[in-house]
């Protein structure tokens, strides 16, 4: 069987997204309310003409290719929107990439349009018709014209010259588009409700047959072909308006009186050549935008058109199985840079939901200067979905992990204002508490691979307890002599850890000793601290435990120059 | 009396002693102060702890975090000064499972708390906080309910009227270890209180009576310690 493509061509694709996205009013209601819908026209910002349009606008009047004074002449109240290349090219990649689950043979043709080859997808789905069924499905309110073709340039040309309008229903309540008359409405009712394969009109499918059959006699015309523009002057300086006209030609002939391109695009037509169509391959990390049509002032509005982007990034994890750890958001503000916002999630999320809540948690904190126009969203950091063991009868049904609830406290607090304890081996007590900021679901691991140089990996570090007046404190001689022995550095780290737990340290330390102020009453034993010298930061401290007159336990030491106050016995 | 043996029958009057204690406690770790308590700490619930700081308040608590941390998490909101990861550590807590909160306000810590408390994923919350007006206090008591965590609130001493808690302690500092005046208890008989002494268990926070008596002598020591440079003789 001969290949079978099809060339799906979007008219107005930024002006029916526009629509679906924003308003997104349940399909079977449009037909209602296109009574009240505004007139909307896009502007090519080139040629400053009216390039896309909606039916009120048609409606009024307007007509593609007229200019902006005509526009508000056929209609006062119409709304002018800039048509942006880059946008649809945008909303066609989303498009491709929802195709591409039902249909990996996929080329883009921009700005606006996109071939599938569905030959090897027929069997699957039961025919063209219900994947045409399928298609609709994902796309209910856009609009599309059809060319189907055994090449892909021969799809294309039918899509331009003589389309095939897809028609609009939905699932349940059939037909929706007003343009479609009453009796194929009833057709597609009762297709639909005999659930058979064919669930196109059949006077449509018919329509699809003859159009199929035409693009092997190929009756379009030539000026809604691929060809440049030089090629189809010339062609139409000898009369040559249609494509059998120049089927009937010879070969040589042809390729004697015109360019290479001619040939090459004639072999393409009829399959001796295969057509150079860039594949589409889906992109690796999510990224999808969102225009709004109005401006929000408020944190507070940006929850709808979030809520769309992020159920969009749902449906995206969920066909992959995968989880996000972490989302760019980006708001572009009307005047200035724009707001990049990164929301974290320490277990990873895919539910929509979960990443609202701590969206929210970090706008709520934000200021917008400017009114926001645009949101981005990103996903960076994505892996496969593990798989989770969950109790079946779980009484606690709101519990978190500890790991969501680290996402949850970073995105309202920040890195800057949680921490979490590490403990190194060292003697400095400054050096061997460290308070490091909460990175995101990276829990520090306590024994880590590559140690900073530590106090204690010095021999001649030494901690000697110069007086005892307690036999617990025996322990704490016999622990820095075997220390001060020499051994080897590894066995000597362990003894310096092991060593640590025998030290008594106080809860609370002040970030800087600050001198002693008060009266004090010295508990006995000292430990003397000699560390530091190989780094520049040397101590000689001798370190005692002393209770002041309020009652509070105090962490003193004595160097040279005098008493301080190191920390609190809580 | 008749009269009251029918009451007590059909149980319009009761004994407080006959009272189950509704709540699950765990031994504090200390002999006297389970005694005290009945069984030890209410679980699940709003524990007030008042004190000043460095007092010994923290290692009182120190065997209820230990047992209850269990692989959840343990918050600290809004510690007055730094903490100590070797102390903590060596009190056999798991430093990977503690986070630290600074918030910048009040209206913030008492969302976190409730947050982490609601979370069902911490085993307890310690927040130093100075005040905290009732209703929070309840709504903080459900969600420790609702996670089945402990909210252990340190402040200063107070002279408000006792709070809706479960448990409500004043600590004092005592030279043997620390003195501990039980406010209020849920369904505990009346103010009550203790002295722990710590000679067992951190024998360097004790200061015996004969050590007290020489302490003047310690400090007219010091004050000469502090002209003379330390470390000259031992060169």
């Amino acid at each position: 069987m001969n290949a079978l493509w099809l060339y799906l061509r979007f008219p107005s694709l930024q002006l029916d997204l526009l629509y679906q996205e924003l308003k997104a009013p349940p399909a079977s209601d449009s037909a209602t309310t296109t009574g009240v819908e505004p007139a909307i026209c896009l502007i090519d910002n080139q040629k400053l003409q009216v390039c896309q349009l909606n039916k009120a606008a048609q409606q009024a009047g307007i007509c593609l290719g007229h200019n902006i004074s005509m526009a508000c002449a056929f209609s006062p109240d119409v709304q002018l929107i800039p048509y942006q290349p880059e946008l649809e090219h945008n909303q066609l990649q989303q498009l491709a990439s929802q195709l591409y689950l039902y249909c990996a043979d996929l080329a883009l043709d921009a700005p606006a349009a996109l071939w599938l080859r569905v030959d090897p997808m027929l069997q699957l789905y039961g025919g063209l018709a219900p994947l045409l069924f399928l298609l609709r499905q994902q796309f209910p309110r856009v609009h599309i014209l059809l060319g189907a073709g055994h090449t892909a340039a021969a799809a294309r040309l039918l899509a331009c010259d003589q389309p095939f309008t897809l028609p609009f229903f939905t699932s349940e309540a059939g037909v929706t588009d007003p343009n479609v008359t009453t009796t194929q409405r009833k057709n597609t009712t009762a297709a639909l409700a005999s659930k058979a394969g064919n669930r196109l009109p059949p006077a449509q499918l018919q329509q699809l047959a003859t159009d199929l059959q035409r693009a092997s006699t190929a009756q379009c015309n030539l000026a809604a072909s691929a060809l440049p523009n030089d090629v189809l002057q010339q062609l139409r300086a000898l009369g040559i308006v249609r494509l059998s006209q120049l089927q009937a030609l010879p070969k040589a002939e042809l390729s004697r009186r015109f360019t290479k391109t001619l040939c090459l695009y004639l072999e393409e037509l009829s399959g001796e050549r295969p057509s150079d169509l860039q594949f589409y391959q889906p992109p690796e990390q999510f990224s999808a935008q969102l225009e709004l049509l109005y401006q929000c002032e408020f944190v507070a509005q940006l929850q709808g058109p979030l809520t769309l982007l992020l159920k969009k990034l749902q449906a995206y994890l969920l066909q992959r199985a995968q989880y996000c750890y972490l989302l760019e958001l980006q708001l572009q503000l009307q005047q200035g840079e724009p707001l990049q916002l990164s929301i974290q999630s320490a277990q990873g999320e895919y539910q929509y939901q979960r990443w609202l809540t701590l969206c929210q948690l970090q706008l709520e904190q934000l200021k917008l200067k400017a009114p926001v126009v645009q949101l981005k969203l990103c996903a960076r950091q994505a892996c496969l979905r593990p798989e989770q063991a969950l109790a079946l009868f779980d009484r606690s049904t709101t519990a978190l992990t500890p790991a969501q609830l680290q996402s949850l406290l970073l995105a309202k607090f920040g890195p800057e204002l949680l921490f979490q304890l590490n403990t190194v081996p060292a003697h400095r007590p400054d050096k061997a508490n460290q308070c490091l900021p909460l990175s995101s679901g990276t829990v520090p691991p306590l024994k880590t691979k590559n140690r900073p140089i530590s106090d204690t990996s010095y021999q001649s570090a030494c901690t000697t307890t110069l007086t005892s007046a307690r036999a617990t404190e025996d322990t704490n001689i016999k622990s820095a002599e075997v220390n001060q022995r020499g051994t080897a550095p590894g066995a000597k780290l362990k003894q310096a850890e092991h060593h640590n737990f025998d030290l008594f340290r106080p809860a609370f330390l002040l970030t800087t000793p600050v001198p002693l102020q008060e009266p004090v009453q010295l508990q006995p034993g000292v430990e003397r601290l000699v560390s530091g010298w190989w780094d520049g930061q040397p101590i000689e401290r001798d370190y005692q435990i002393g209770r002041n007159c309020k009652g509070q336990w105090c962490w003193l030491f004595r160097d040279k120059t005098g008493w301080y106050l190191q920390g609190y016995f809580a | 009396m008749s009269a009251l043996s029918k009451l007590t029958a059909t149980g319009k009057v009761w004994r407080l002693s006959e009272v189950q204690a509704t709540t699950a406690v765990v031994s504090t770790g200390f002999h006297e102060l389970d005694q005290a308590l009945a069984g030890g700490w209410p679980l699940h619930t709003v524990i007030d702890l008042q004190s000043q700081l460095g007092i010994g308040e923290l290692r009182l608590l120190l065997p209820l975090l230990q047992q209850q941390q269990q692989g959840k998490l343990l918050v600290f909101i809004a510690p007055p000064l730094k903490l100590c990861g070797q102390m903590l550590q060596q009190a056999g807590l798991q430093l990977s499972q503690l986070l630290i909160l600074t918030p910048h306000n009040a209206k913030d810590a008492f969302w976190a708390a409730e947050v982490c408390l609601k979370s069902g994923c911490c085993s307890a919350v310690l927040q130093w906080q100075a005040s905290l007006s009732v209703a929070q206090l309840k709504r903080l008591q459900l969600c420790a309910e609702q996670g089945q965590s402990c909210h252990l609130l340190l402040r200063p001493l107070q002279s408000q009227l006792a709070l809706p808690v479960a448990l409500s302690l004043q600590l004092s500092p005592h030279p043997l270890g620390i003195a501990i005046d039980i406010l209020k208890r849920r369904g505990g008989h009346h103010r009550s209180r203790i002295v722990l002494d710590w000679q067992q268990h951190y024998p360097q926070l004790c200061m015996p009576a004969e050590r007290t008596a020489a302490a003047s002598k310690t400090q007219a020591a010091l004050s000469c310690l502090n002209t003379a440079p330390a470390f000259s003789q031992s060169a």
